[in-house]
């Protein structure tokens, strides 16, 4: 993938993540269902491994570490990665240098390794079941 | 390398790769020493058809990129269901395009 392409993919992402997160928190907070966007959540009913993100990072927002915790564990990641990545890129741009860049083949370069690939798709895993186990417990 | 053994290799070979390739692939292997061969042969390639099965089986938890080998992408992917499900569509469209780029991509380590 080149700078160019990355460049643009990641910041629109992250823009729309902000934004997704900023009309998400409206609608939480007015009590209201955020819309759901997942095909497997849809179709099957079921949790899949990120959905409750958006009500985690809303959590943390509200300053409740231990329920967003409880939602999903990965919305700390997600949040930190809307949260830092368009202004990483756009300084980068602002500044000519490719210091994102690097940083996203470094990360390529390490998930191709087969172990560190692996403890990180069973942590996610891992976290799912648990969410699915609590999901059907409760329902 | 002989012209024989690079049209078998094209005929055998032609679905993984883009097809404005195919005469620089012809060309390049022409230029290739014999002895790259068998390793050329032995290389393994990503289907395209399939990939795109796997993408619209999987595609939500951005399978097909793990399997592709965008690493990076495929983690963003998974973390944002599927790009809140529009990624995931568009992916459908991309991923066989993108299949061949790094089977092509694969071979070009190989012939240098």
């Amino acid at each position: 993938m080149t700078r160019r392409n990355l460049y643009f993919l990641a910041l629109f992402l992250g823009l729309a993540g902000q934004i997704w997160i900023v009309y998400s928190y409206k609608k939480l907070e007015r009590q209201e269902e955020a819309f759901n966007t997942c095909i497997f959540n849809r179709v099957t009913g079921l949790p899949c491994p990120s959905c409750g993100t958006i009500h985690s990072i809303v959590s943390i927002i509200h300053g409740n570490f231990r329920q967003a915790l409880m939602e999903n564990p990965l919305g700390y990641l997600g949040f930190l990665i809307v949260l830092i990545i368009p202004y990483w890129i756009l300084a980068d741009l602002a500044l000519g240098r490719e210091s994102f860049y690097r940083f996203f083949l470094l990360t390529d370069r390490l998930l191709k390794i087969p172990w560190v690939l692996i403890s990180f798709l069973s942590l996610i895993f891992l976290l799912w079941m648990v969410k699915l186990v609590f999901f059907l417990h409760w329902f | 390398m002989d012209a024989q053994k690079a049209d078998m290799f094209i005929m055998t070979h032609a679905k993984f790769f883009e097809p404005h390739l195919i005469q620089a692939i012809r060309e390049k292997l022409l230029q290739t020493d014999e002895s790259k061969w068998m390793t050329i042969q032995s290389l393994t390639y990503r289907e395209p058809v399939l990939m795109l099965i796997i993408s619209i089986l999987g595609g939500h938890f951005g399978i097909d990129r793990f399997i592709i080998g965008d690493m990076g992408l495929g983690v963003a992917k998974l973390l944002t269901c599927g790009g809140l499900g529009i990624w995931t569509i568009v992916d459908w469209f991309l991923i066989m395009e993108r299949t061949k780029e790094v089977n092509f991509e694969k071979l070009r380590m190989v012939l240098g």
